[in-house]
């Protein structure tokens, strides 16, 4: 229960850490640290439910993005600015520092095993975030008589 | 769009404003979009945009046909999530209720371009979210106050000779790995901590260009492959001169970790 509560503290300090570095005003850096803290209580429910990487990376971003994009909305509506900071601690730096030993240590076997890991985490990650912001995305809308010429 | 003076000052505003959402970290494909809107807004006829990574390019057509071009060159990205808020705010605003395009100019100015932190404030928020990240990484206590002077050393150098000198981004990058580096290893050789890798790589995450390198992907992902593709090229550059820096220290501590 101590590490469980150190653990949720930890992910707000680190989510308010980034929130200053992007810049985020002070009065609104504890909603980045809240989502830090929603994003990691539910990766550790869904590890303690023995869930894959995949899976629980999965629902720690998906649940961390609807609070962003909830927030967001109730307020200024930039949801950026929750998002980034509090979904940064999922992304695995243990498994990326494993896999760049292995590298180093011509450890074949060790990394294809990290490899896998890192590409379902951030697989995880990358379809959560996805997921939750799509019933928030308008459709494009029709750019008249502008001509798109970035390439 | 009525004459030439109004259609310059709606270019003119559209040249700033994409440089500032380019340099408060907005993706491209963000000023892309946000310009068409203002030009659909004042009803701009045969607007352009063009924007790369450091450019931006605007054209359109006065009343009589003649065209107007508007470029600016652009700075490097220096996140202020701020800013960017702000700008998009802006924008949503002059959609929903436009201004005179000669008012255009007095808008963007009320919106501050004061970084929200000093540069040192920022030094003291990585430091923070690498402890953070130290605790779930394991790098334990003493490796947590090993990776904030390591960065502390990293960035405030780093800082401090981009204030100073005109010095090259990517060999910033390199030297400024490279004394973070040197830093966590002779700690290491002193008997402070036995996985000093583990500790260069928390490290590296604060070094690492984040926001630029998640934009270069979200260009890509939306089909633009050029500015995506440079984009990810100028990140990768400063990835690989980080890499160089703490690869330099550790071949000059003898090459084992």
């Amino acid at each position: 229960m101590k590490d469980l509560f150190l653990s949720v503290l930890v992910a707000f300090t680190c989510a308010v850490g980034f929130g200053i570095v992007f810049g985020i005003k002070p009065k609104e850096l504890w909603l980045a640290g809240i989502c830090g803290m929603v994003s990691r209580i539910v990766l550790i429910l869904c590890e303690s439910a023995s869930l894959g990487r995949f899976s629980y990376t999965f629902l720690a971003a998906l649940v961390g993005t609807l609070f962003a994009e909830l927030i967001g909305h109730l307020r200024d509506g930039s949801v950026a600015k929750y998002m980034y900071p509090g979904l940064v601690l999922l992304i695995p730096g243990d498994v990326l520092y494993k896999l760049i030993l292995a590298l180093l240590t011509l450890d074949r076997t060790g990394f294809s095993a990290q490899a896998v890991t890192l590409a379902h985490a951030l697989l995880g990650i990358a379809l959560g975030c996805t997921l939750a912001a799509m019933p928030f995305r308008p459709a494009p809308r029709d750019r008249g008589n502008v001509r798109r010429s970035t390439m | 769009m009525q004459g030439k003076k109004e259609l310059a000052a709606v270019l003119d505003f559209s040249v700033r404003f994409g440089e500032r959402v380019l340099i408060s970290g907005g993706e491209i494909w963000r000023v892309d979009e946000l310009i068409g809107r203002l030009m659909r807004t004042y009803e701009v006829k045969e607007g352009s945009v063009f924007i790369l990574p450091h450019t931006l390019l605007i054209t359109a057509q006065d009343d009589e046909g003649e065209t107007l071009v508007r470029h600016r060159s652009v700075g490097d990205i220096r996140v202020n999530m701020e800013e960017l808020t702000q700008l998009n705010r802006l924008m949503a605003e002059l959609e929903k209720s436009p201004v005179p395009p000669l008012e255009l100019a007095a808008r963007l100015e009320t919106v501050s371009q004061k970084p929200t932190y000093p540069r040192a404030m920022t030094v003291v928020g990585m430091m923070i979210a690498l402890a953070s990240l130290n605790y779930f990484i394991g790098g334990g206590l003493v490796g947590g106050v090993l990776v904030v002077l390591g960065i502390g050393l990293a960035m405030g150098t780093q800082m401090l000779l981009e204030e100073k000198t005109n010095w090259n981004r990517f060999f910033l990058c390199a030297l400024s790995a490279f004394l973070a580096g040197l830093f966590l290893l002779l700690a290491s050789r002193l008997g402070l901590h036995h996985e000093p890798a583990l500790l260069m790589v928390i490290t590296s995450i604060g070094l690492i260009p984040g926001i630029p390198l998640i934009n270069a992907c979200r260009e890509l992902m939306n089909g633009r492959v050029l500015s995506g593709g440079l984009l990810f090229m100028t990140a990768f550059l400063e990835t690989m001169a980080v890499a160089a820096g703490f690869s330099l220290a550790v071949v000059l501590l003898g090459g084992a970790l």
